[in-house]
Protein backbone atom coordinates (compact mmCIF):
# COMPACT_ATOMS: atom_id res chain seq x y z
CA UNK A 1 0.00 0.00 0.00
CA UNK A 2 1.29 3.45 -0.95
CA UNK A 3 -0.26 6.91 -0.63
CA UNK A 4 -0.66 9.76 -3.12
CA UNK A 5 -0.91 13.30 -1.75
CA UNK A 6 -3.35 15.58 -3.59
CA UNK A 7 -1.71 18.60 -5.33
CA UNK A 8 -3.90 21.20 -3.60
CA UNK A 9 -5.44 19.61 -0.51
CA UNK A 10 -4.20 17.41 2.31
CA UNK A 11 -6.16 14.42 1.01
CA UNK A 12 -4.28 11.17 0.53
CA UNK A 13 -5.34 8.40 -1.85
CA UNK A 14 -4.13 4.98 -0.76
CA UNK A 15 -3.67 2.19 -3.26
CA UNK A 16 -2.05 -1.17 -3.75
CA UNK A 17 0.36 -0.91 -6.65
CA UNK A 18 2.78 -3.34 -8.25
CA UNK A 19 6.50 -2.65 -8.29
CA UNK A 20 6.41 -2.44 -12.10
CA UNK A 21 3.65 0.19 -12.14
CA UNK A 22 4.80 3.35 -13.92
CA UNK A 23 4.31 6.96 -12.93
CA UNK A 24 2.02 7.49 -15.90
CA UNK A 25 -0.13 4.52 -14.87
CA UNK A 26 -0.40 5.96 -11.36
CA UNK A 27 -1.58 9.34 -12.69
CA UNK A 28 -4.06 7.66 -15.06
CA UNK A 29 -5.41 5.54 -12.20
CA UNK A 30 -5.77 8.57 -9.91
CA UNK A 31 -7.71 10.40 -12.65
CA UNK A 32 -9.95 7.39 -13.26
CA UNK A 33 -10.59 7.14 -9.53
CA UNK A 34 -11.65 10.81 -9.51
CA UNK A 35 -8.89 11.79 -7.06
CA UNK A 36 -7.38 14.33 -9.48
CA UNK A 37 -8.75 15.89 -12.65
CA UNK A 38 -7.27 15.61 -16.15
CA UNK A 39 -4.38 18.10 -16.35
CA UNK A 40 -4.23 20.56 -19.23
CA UNK A 41 -1.29 19.95 -21.59
CA UNK A 42 0.61 23.04 -20.48
CA UNK A 43 0.30 22.21 -16.76
CA UNK A 44 1.15 18.52 -16.42
CA UNK A 45 1.45 16.67 -13.10
CA UNK A 46 4.79 15.82 -11.59
CA UNK A 47 5.31 13.21 -8.89
CA UNK A 48 7.91 13.07 -6.14
CA UNK A 49 8.79 10.38 -3.61
CA UNK A 50 8.17 12.49 -0.50
CA UNK A 51 10.74 10.66 1.62
CA UNK A 52 13.66 10.99 -0.80
CA UNK A 53 12.49 14.06 -2.81
CA UNK A 54 13.33 12.06 -5.94
CA UNK A 55 11.32 12.72 -9.08
CA UNK A 56 9.04 9.92 -10.28
CA UNK A 57 8.94 10.38 -14.07
CA UNK A 58 5.96 9.05 -16.06
CA UNK A 59 8.03 6.29 -17.67
CA UNK A 60 9.69 5.19 -14.41
CA UNK A 61 8.50 2.19 -12.46
CA UNK A 62 7.87 2.06 -8.72
CA UNK A 63 10.98 -0.06 -8.28
CA UNK A 64 13.11 2.48 -10.19
CA UNK A 65 12.55 5.09 -7.47
CA UNK A 66 13.03 2.59 -4.64
CA UNK A 67 9.42 2.75 -3.50
CA UNK A 68 8.74 0.86 -0.28
CA UNK A 69 5.55 -0.28 1.42
CA UNK A 70 3.84 2.75 2.97
CA UNK A 71 5.66 5.14 0.63
CA UNK A 72 4.02 8.50 0.03
CA UNK A 73 4.09 10.31 -3.32
CA UNK A 74 3.46 14.03 -3.67
CA UNK A 75 1.63 15.14 -6.80
CA UNK A 76 2.36 18.64 -8.05
CA UNK A 77 1.13 20.69 -10.92
CA UNK A 78 3.40 23.20 -12.63
CA UNK A 79 2.04 26.75 -12.70
CA UNK A 80 2.71 29.06 -15.63
CA UNK A 81 1.81 32.60 -14.65
CA UNK A 82 4.46 35.28 -14.23
CA UNK A 83 3.24 38.58 -15.54
CA UNK A 84 -0.50 38.89 -15.83
CA UNK B 1 38.67 49.34 -8.83
CA UNK B 2 36.98 52.59 -9.81
CA UNK B 3 37.09 55.42 -7.29
CA UNK B 4 33.34 55.31 -6.88
CA UNK B 5 33.40 51.59 -6.08
CA UNK B 6 36.23 52.14 -3.58
CA UNK B 7 34.15 54.74 -1.78
CA UNK B 8 31.18 52.39 -1.65
CA UNK B 9 33.39 49.61 -0.32
CA UNK B 10 34.89 51.88 2.32
CA UNK B 11 31.46 53.05 3.45
CA UNK B 12 30.53 49.53 4.50
CA UNK B 13 27.36 49.74 2.45
CA UNK B 14 27.35 46.04 1.67
CA UNK B 15 28.59 44.89 5.09
CA UNK B 16 25.26 43.18 5.96
CA UNK B 17 25.24 41.28 2.69
CA UNK B 18 28.90 40.33 3.21
CA UNK B 19 28.03 39.00 6.66
CA UNK B 20 25.28 36.94 5.03
CA UNK B 21 27.84 35.43 2.64
CA UNK B 22 27.48 37.57 -0.49
CA UNK B 23 30.84 38.14 -2.16
CA UNK B 24 30.94 41.54 -3.94
CA UNK B 25 33.51 40.30 -6.46
CA UNK B 26 31.14 37.55 -7.56
CA UNK B 27 28.13 39.84 -7.77
CA UNK B 28 30.08 42.48 -9.67
CA UNK B 29 31.59 39.89 -11.99
CA UNK B 30 28.30 38.29 -13.06
CA UNK B 31 25.55 39.01 -15.53
CA UNK B 32 21.86 38.39 -14.91
CA UNK B 33 19.50 38.09 -17.86
CA UNK B 34 15.95 38.74 -16.74
CA UNK B 35 13.42 37.62 -19.33
CA UNK B 36 9.92 38.86 -18.51
CA UNK B 37 9.35 42.11 -16.65
CA UNK B 38 5.76 41.62 -15.57
CA UNK B 39 4.61 41.16 -11.96
CA UNK B 40 7.25 38.54 -11.15
CA UNK B 41 10.02 40.15 -13.19
CA UNK B 42 9.61 43.55 -11.59
CA UNK B 43 10.00 42.16 -8.07
CA UNK B 44 13.07 40.29 -9.34
CA UNK B 45 14.44 43.53 -10.86
CA UNK B 46 13.95 45.38 -7.55
CA UNK B 47 15.87 42.75 -5.59
CA UNK B 48 18.70 42.58 -8.14
CA UNK B 49 19.06 46.35 -7.88
CA UNK B 50 19.09 46.32 -4.07
CA UNK B 51 21.67 43.54 -3.93
CA UNK B 52 23.74 45.64 -6.30
CA UNK B 53 24.03 43.50 -9.42
CA UNK B 54 25.67 45.93 -11.83
CA UNK B 55 25.16 44.03 -15.10
CA UNK B 56 21.56 43.12 -15.85
CA UNK B 57 19.77 42.62 -19.18
CA UNK B 58 16.00 43.20 -19.12
CA UNK B 59 13.92 41.60 -21.87
CA UNK B 60 10.17 42.03 -22.30
CA UNK B 61 8.02 42.52 -25.40
CA UNK B 62 5.00 44.00 -23.63
CA UNK B 63 3.78 47.35 -22.36
CA UNK B 64 2.00 48.23 -19.12
CA UNK B 65 -1.78 48.02 -19.02
CA UNK B 66 -4.07 49.12 -16.23
CA UNK B 67 -4.80 45.51 -15.28
CA UNK B 68 -1.14 45.25 -14.20
CA UNK B 69 -1.48 47.88 -11.48
CA UNK B 70 -2.13 45.63 -8.46
CA UNK B 71 0.83 43.38 -9.20
CA UNK B 72 3.35 45.71 -10.80
CA UNK B 73 5.54 47.84 -8.52
CA UNK B 74 6.78 49.87 -11.50
CA UNK B 75 3.33 50.64 -12.93
CA UNK B 76 2.65 54.06 -11.37
CA UNK B 77 5.25 56.04 -13.28
CA UNK B 78 5.18 53.91 -16.40
CA UNK B 79 1.58 53.34 -17.49
CA UNK B 80 1.52 52.65 -21.20
CA UNK B 81 5.29 52.34 -21.41
CA UNK B 82 7.38 49.32 -22.38
CA UNK B 83 7.97 47.10 -19.36
CA UNK B 84 11.64 46.30 -20.06
CA UNK B 85 12.44 50.01 -20.35
CA UNK B 86 10.56 50.69 -17.13
CA UNK B 87 12.29 47.84 -15.29
CA UNK B 88 15.71 49.20 -16.25
CA UNK B 89 14.84 52.78 -15.35
CA UNK B 90 13.33 51.84 -11.99
CA UNK B 91 16.21 49.51 -11.20
CA UNK B 92 18.54 52.42 -11.82
CA UNK B 93 16.63 54.47 -9.23
CA UNK B 94 16.87 51.62 -6.72
CA UNK B 95 20.43 50.49 -7.49
CA UNK B 96 22.79 50.46 -4.52
CA UNK B 97 25.95 50.67 -6.61
CA UNK B 98 27.18 51.45 -10.12
CA UNK B 99 24.90 49.90 -12.69
CA UNK B 100 25.28 49.20 -16.39
CA UNK B 101 22.10 47.76 -17.73
CA UNK B 102 20.69 46.87 -21.12
CA UNK B 103 17.11 46.39 -22.11
CA UNK B 104 15.04 45.48 -25.12
CA UNK B 105 11.36 45.58 -25.90
CA UNK B 106 11.74 42.74 -28.41
CA UNK B 107 10.83 39.11 -27.97
CA UNK B 108 13.77 37.19 -26.53
CA UNK B 109 13.99 34.99 -29.62
CA UNK B 110 15.10 37.92 -31.80
CA UNK B 111 18.28 38.22 -29.70
CA UNK B 112 19.53 34.83 -30.87
CA UNK B 113 22.24 33.05 -28.90
CA UNK B 114 24.33 36.22 -28.69
CA UNK B 115 22.34 37.01 -25.56
CA UNK B 116 23.90 34.03 -23.79
CA UNK B 117 27.51 34.75 -24.69
CA UNK B 118 29.72 36.71 -22.31
CA UNK B 119 33.16 36.60 -20.78
CA UNK B 120 31.64 36.29 -17.32
CA UNK B 121 29.24 33.91 -15.53
CA UNK B 122 25.61 34.30 -16.64
CA UNK B 123 22.37 33.24 -15.00
CA UNK B 124 19.08 33.48 -16.87
CA UNK B 125 16.02 34.28 -14.77
CA UNK B 126 12.84 33.36 -16.62
CA UNK B 127 9.72 35.23 -15.52
CA UNK B 128 7.69 34.74 -18.68
CA UNK B 129 4.10 33.66 -19.21
CA UNK B 130 4.16 32.01 -22.59
CA UNK B 131 5.03 28.41 -23.27
CA UNK B 132 6.92 29.37 -26.43
CA UNK B 133 9.26 31.69 -24.55
CA UNK B 134 9.76 29.06 -21.83
CA UNK B 135 10.49 26.42 -24.47
CA UNK B 136 12.92 28.73 -26.26
CA UNK B 137 14.82 29.59 -23.08
CA UNK B 138 15.01 25.93 -22.07
CA UNK B 139 16.45 24.93 -25.43
CA UNK B 140 18.85 27.86 -25.83
CA UNK B 141 20.22 27.78 -22.26
CA UNK B 142 20.83 24.04 -22.59
CA UNK B 143 22.66 24.51 -25.88
CA UNK B 144 24.72 27.38 -24.45
CA UNK B 145 25.35 25.63 -21.09
CA UNK B 146 23.90 28.56 -19.16
CA UNK B 147 21.98 28.03 -15.88
CA UNK B 148 18.25 28.72 -16.04
CA UNK B 149 16.10 29.66 -13.05
CA UNK B 150 12.43 29.59 -13.99
CA UNK B 151 9.40 30.66 -12.00
CA UNK B 152 5.66 30.44 -12.44
CA UNK B 153 2.61 31.01 -10.25
CA UNK B 154 -1.14 30.90 -10.12
CA UNK B 155 -2.90 32.54 -7.23
CA UNK B 156 -1.11 31.44 -4.07
CA UNK B 157 0.66 28.50 -5.69
CA UNK B 158 4.13 28.90 -7.13
CA UNK B 159 6.95 26.79 -8.52
CA UNK B 160 10.61 27.43 -9.12
CA UNK B 161 13.11 25.29 -11.00
CA UNK B 162 16.88 25.56 -11.04
CA UNK B 163 18.51 23.91 -14.07
CA UNK B 164 22.30 23.92 -14.42
CA UNK B 165 22.49 22.89 -18.10
CA UNK B 166 26.12 21.86 -17.66
CA UNK B 167 25.76 18.10 -17.24
CA UNK B 168 24.51 16.14 -20.29
CA UNK B 169 23.35 13.40 -17.92
CA UNK B 170 21.39 15.87 -15.81
CA UNK B 171 17.86 17.10 -16.44
CA UNK B 172 16.97 20.00 -18.68
CA UNK B 173 13.92 22.15 -18.06
CA UNK B 174 11.96 20.22 -20.71
CA UNK B 175 12.76 16.79 -19.26
CA UNK B 176 9.58 16.67 -17.21
CA UNK B 177 7.49 18.62 -19.72
CA UNK B 178 7.40 15.96 -22.42
CA UNK B 179 3.66 16.16 -23.04
CA UNK B 180 3.79 19.91 -23.37
CA UNK B 181 3.52 21.66 -26.71
CA UNK B 182 4.95 25.09 -27.22
CA UNK B 183 1.61 26.30 -28.52
CA UNK B 184 1.03 29.63 -30.10
CA UNK B 185 2.55 32.78 -28.69
CA UNK B 186 0.40 35.50 -27.26
CA UNK B 187 1.69 38.56 -25.50
CA UNK B 188 1.00 38.77 -21.78
CA UNK B 189 -1.30 41.67 -22.49
CA UNK B 190 -3.42 39.58 -24.86
CA UNK B 191 -3.48 36.76 -22.36
CA UNK B 192 -4.33 39.09 -19.47
CA UNK B 193 -7.33 40.42 -21.38
CA UNK B 194 -8.56 36.89 -22.06
CA UNK B 195 -8.28 35.75 -18.43
CA UNK B 196 -9.82 39.02 -17.25
CA UNK B 197 -12.81 38.50 -19.53
CA UNK B 198 -13.13 34.99 -18.12
CA UNK B 199 -13.25 36.48 -14.60
CA UNK B 200 -10.16 34.56 -13.53
CA UNK B 201 -7.55 36.08 -11.20
CA UNK B 202 -4.38 34.08 -11.73
CA UNK B 203 -1.83 36.08 -9.75
CA UNK B 204 -1.30 37.95 -6.50
CA UNK B 205 1.40 40.49 -5.70
CA UNK B 206 2.40 38.66 -2.51
CA UNK B 207 3.04 35.40 -4.36
CA UNK B 208 5.00 37.25 -7.04
CA UNK B 209 7.17 38.92 -4.39
CA UNK B 210 7.79 35.67 -2.54
CA UNK B 211 8.70 33.78 -5.70
CA UNK B 212 10.94 36.62 -6.90
CA UNK B 213 12.87 36.52 -3.62
CA UNK B 214 13.43 32.79 -3.98
CA UNK B 215 14.55 33.16 -7.60
CA UNK B 216 17.06 35.93 -6.81
CA UNK B 217 18.46 34.05 -3.82
CA UNK B 218 18.76 30.90 -5.94
CA UNK B 219 20.67 32.84 -8.60
CA UNK B 220 22.99 34.44 -6.06
CA UNK B 221 23.72 31.14 -4.35
CA UNK B 222 24.35 29.49 -7.71
CA UNK B 223 26.82 32.20 -8.73
CA UNK B 224 28.63 31.65 -5.44
CA UNK B 225 29.20 28.03 -6.45
CA UNK B 226 26.70 26.56 -4.03
CA UNK B 227 24.00 24.43 -5.49
CA UNK B 228 21.65 23.09 -2.82
CA UNK B 229 18.71 23.66 -5.17
CA UNK B 230 20.51 22.72 -8.38
CA UNK B 231 18.41 20.47 -10.65
CA UNK B 232 15.47 20.87 -8.27
CA UNK B 233 11.95 22.15 -8.68
CA UNK B 234 10.26 23.69 -5.66
CA UNK B 235 6.48 23.70 -5.41
CA UNK B 236 5.11 26.09 -2.81
CA UNK B 237 1.99 27.74 -1.49
CA UNK B 238 2.33 31.29 -0.19
CA UNK B 239 -0.89 30.94 1.84
CA UNK B 240 -0.24 27.69 3.66
CA UNK B 241 3.61 27.89 3.58
CA UNK B 242 3.65 24.29 2.32
CA UNK B 243 6.63 23.45 0.14
CA UNK B 244 7.83 20.35 -1.66
CA UNK B 245 11.27 19.89 -3.18
CA UNK B 246 11.57 17.66 -6.23
CA UNK B 247 15.06 16.50 -7.23
CA UNK B 248 14.76 16.20 -10.97
CA UNK B 249 16.37 13.51 -13.06
CA UNK B 250 17.13 13.33 -16.74
CA UNK B 251 14.31 11.96 -18.82
CA UNK B 252 15.80 9.41 -21.27
CA UNK B 253 12.95 10.26 -23.67
CA UNK B 254 13.67 14.01 -23.59
CA UNK B 255 13.09 15.68 -26.94
CA UNK B 256 16.21 17.83 -26.60
CA UNK B 257 19.68 16.51 -27.37
CA UNK B 258 21.63 17.10 -24.13
CA UNK B 259 24.97 16.36 -25.78
CA UNK B 260 24.62 19.02 -28.44
CA UNK B 261 26.29 22.14 -27.09
CA UNK B 262 27.64 25.40 -28.41
CA UNK B 263 31.16 24.26 -27.39
CA UNK B 264 31.24 22.05 -30.49
CA UNK B 265 29.82 24.69 -32.82
CA UNK B 266 31.58 25.60 -36.04
CA UNK B 267 31.50 29.34 -36.63
CA UNK B 268 30.69 30.28 -40.21
CA UNK B 269 33.48 32.55 -41.37
CA UNK B 270 34.07 34.60 -44.47
CA UNK B 271 31.51 36.81 -46.15
CA UNK B 272 28.52 37.80 -44.05
CA UNK B 273 25.58 35.42 -44.31
CA UNK B 274 22.47 37.39 -44.98
CA UNK B 275 20.12 35.08 -46.88
CA UNK B 276 18.95 31.48 -46.82
CA UNK B 277 20.99 30.86 -49.98
CA UNK B 278 24.17 32.10 -48.26
CA UNK B 279 23.43 29.91 -45.25
CA UNK B 280 22.92 26.75 -47.31
CA UNK B 281 26.06 27.44 -49.35
CA UNK B 282 28.14 27.91 -46.19
CA UNK B 283 26.61 24.92 -44.41
CA UNK B 284 27.42 22.85 -47.52
CA UNK B 285 31.13 23.46 -46.92
CA UNK B 286 30.78 21.66 -43.58
CA UNK B 287 28.19 18.98 -44.32
CA UNK B 288 27.50 17.92 -47.94
CA UNK B 289 23.86 18.32 -49.05
CA UNK B 290 23.01 20.01 -45.76
CA UNK B 291 19.67 20.10 -44.05
CA UNK B 292 19.62 23.08 -41.68
CA UNK B 293 17.19 22.50 -38.84
CA UNK B 294 15.38 25.63 -37.67
CA UNK B 295 14.84 26.07 -33.93
CA UNK B 296 11.20 26.92 -34.66
CA UNK B 297 9.08 26.44 -37.75
CA UNK B 298 8.90 29.23 -40.28
CA UNK B 299 5.33 29.89 -41.35
CA UNK B 300 5.19 31.23 -44.88
CA UNK B 301 1.46 31.11 -45.49
CA UNK B 302 -1.65 30.04 -43.60
CA UNK B 303 -5.33 29.81 -44.51
CA UNK B 304 -7.71 32.53 -43.35
CA UNK B 305 -10.40 31.09 -41.10
CA UNK B 306 -12.90 33.60 -42.40
CA UNK B 307 -12.61 33.79 -46.21
CA UNK B 308 -10.42 30.67 -46.61
CA UNK B 309 -7.92 32.68 -48.69
CA UNK B 310 -4.19 32.14 -48.25
CA UNK B 311 -2.58 34.67 -45.92
CA UNK B 312 1.07 35.56 -46.34
CA UNK B 313 2.62 35.23 -42.85
CA UNK B 314 6.44 35.05 -43.30
CA UNK B 315 7.27 34.79 -39.63
CA UNK B 316 8.78 32.22 -37.30
CA UNK B 317 6.16 30.35 -35.31
CA UNK B 318 7.00 32.15 -32.07
CA UNK B 319 6.39 35.59 -33.57
CA UNK B 320 2.74 35.02 -34.39
CA UNK B 321 1.29 37.28 -31.70
CA UNK B 322 -2.13 37.63 -33.25
CA UNK B 323 -0.89 39.31 -36.46
CA UNK B 324 -0.93 39.44 -39.40
CA UNK B 325 -4.50 38.90 -40.44
CA UNK B 326 -5.97 38.27 -43.85
CA UNK B 327 -5.68 41.51 -45.83
CA UNK B 328 -8.93 41.29 -47.81
CA UNK B 329 -11.26 40.34 -44.94
CA UNK B 330 -9.31 40.92 -41.70
CA UNK B 331 -10.00 37.36 -40.58
CA UNK B 332 -7.68 35.37 -38.35
CA UNK B 333 -5.57 32.64 -39.92
CA UNK B 334 -5.53 29.02 -38.84
CA UNK B 335 -2.44 27.38 -37.47
CA UNK B 336 -3.75 23.89 -36.87
CA UNK B 337 -1.08 21.56 -38.20
CA UNK B 338 -3.30 19.98 -40.85
CA UNK B 339 -4.33 23.31 -42.30
CA UNK B 340 -0.97 25.02 -42.69
CA UNK B 341 -0.11 24.85 -46.37
CA UNK B 342 3.47 26.06 -46.08
CA UNK B 343 5.45 25.71 -42.89
CA UNK B 344 9.18 24.93 -42.84
CA UNK B 345 11.01 23.18 -40.00
CA UNK B 346 14.24 22.89 -41.96
CA UNK B 347 16.05 24.30 -44.98
CA UNK B 348 17.74 22.36 -47.77
CA UNK B 349 18.22 22.40 -51.52
CA UNK B 350 14.70 20.96 -51.75
CA UNK B 351 13.25 24.02 -50.02
CA UNK B 352 11.04 26.27 -52.09
CA UNK B 353 13.16 28.68 -54.16
CA UNK B 354 10.96 31.51 -52.91
CA UNK B 355 12.68 31.27 -49.53
CA UNK B 356 16.24 31.45 -50.82
CA UNK B 357 16.53 35.22 -50.89
CA UNK B 358 14.82 35.82 -47.56
CA UNK B 359 16.98 37.46 -44.89
CA UNK B 360 17.89 35.10 -42.04
CA UNK B 361 16.24 37.40 -39.49
CA UNK B 362 12.89 36.90 -41.24
CA UNK B 363 13.15 33.20 -40.44
CA UNK B 364 13.91 33.99 -36.80
CA UNK B 365 17.61 33.18 -37.12
CA UNK B 366 18.94 35.75 -34.67
CA UNK B 367 22.53 36.83 -34.03
CA UNK B 368 25.02 34.07 -33.22
CA UNK B 369 22.25 31.49 -33.30
CA UNK B 370 23.41 27.88 -33.27
CA UNK B 371 21.80 25.63 -35.83
CA UNK B 372 21.91 21.88 -36.19
CA UNK B 373 22.95 20.71 -39.65
CA UNK B 374 22.65 17.14 -40.89
CA UNK B 375 23.27 15.35 -44.15
CA UNK B 376 25.18 12.36 -45.58
CA UNK B 377 25.34 10.64 -42.18
CA UNK B 378 27.06 13.67 -40.70
CA UNK B 379 25.82 16.10 -38.11
CA UNK B 380 27.25 19.41 -36.93
CA UNK B 381 26.32 22.55 -35.05
CA UNK B 382 27.03 25.79 -36.87
CA UNK B 383 26.96 29.33 -35.57
CA UNK B 384 25.86 32.22 -37.72
CA UNK B 385 27.35 35.66 -37.10
CA UNK B 386 25.89 38.94 -35.97
CA UNK B 387 25.34 40.65 -32.66
CA UNK B 388 22.32 41.36 -30.50
CA UNK B 389 23.66 44.78 -29.53
CA UNK B 390 21.49 46.74 -32.03
CA UNK B 391 18.42 45.40 -30.25
CA UNK B 392 19.72 46.22 -26.78
CA UNK B 393 19.67 49.75 -25.43
CA UNK B 394 22.29 50.59 -22.85
CA UNK B 395 22.30 52.80 -19.80
CA UNK B 396 24.87 53.47 -17.08
CA UNK B 397 24.68 55.13 -13.70
CA UNK B 398 27.23 55.65 -10.95
CA UNK B 399 25.54 55.93 -7.57
CA UNK B 400 27.41 57.57 -4.79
Amino acid sequence: MVGFLHPRTSKVFEADVETHTTGEECITGLIQAGFIEVAPAERPYSMTVTRTQKQFLPAMRMQDVGAQAGEQFSIQQVERGAAR
Amino acid sequence: MAANQEQIQASGRFSREAAAGYDRRIIEGSRIILVGCGALGQFVALLLALIGYPDVVYVDMDTFEESNITRSPFYRKNAGKARATAAGAMAMCTATGPIHYRHTNAMVQWLGDALFRADKPIVVLSAVDTMQARWWLAERTLLNSVPLIEGGFRGERWNLSVTLNTDPDGPCWLCDQQHMSAGRTFSCTTYARAVSEAGFVPATASTAALLAARMVEAATVLLHGESELAQCTLFGNSRTAAMQVMRRVRNPDCRLDHRLTSHDAIALKGDPISTVRDLLNKAGTIVPDPIVHLPASFVRTAPCLNCHGVVSVNKPEWALSGAPRCTPCGGEYALAADDVPEQHGSLSSATSEALFELPLATLGIGPELHLRVSGCDRQAVIRVGGTSEPLLKTADAAHS
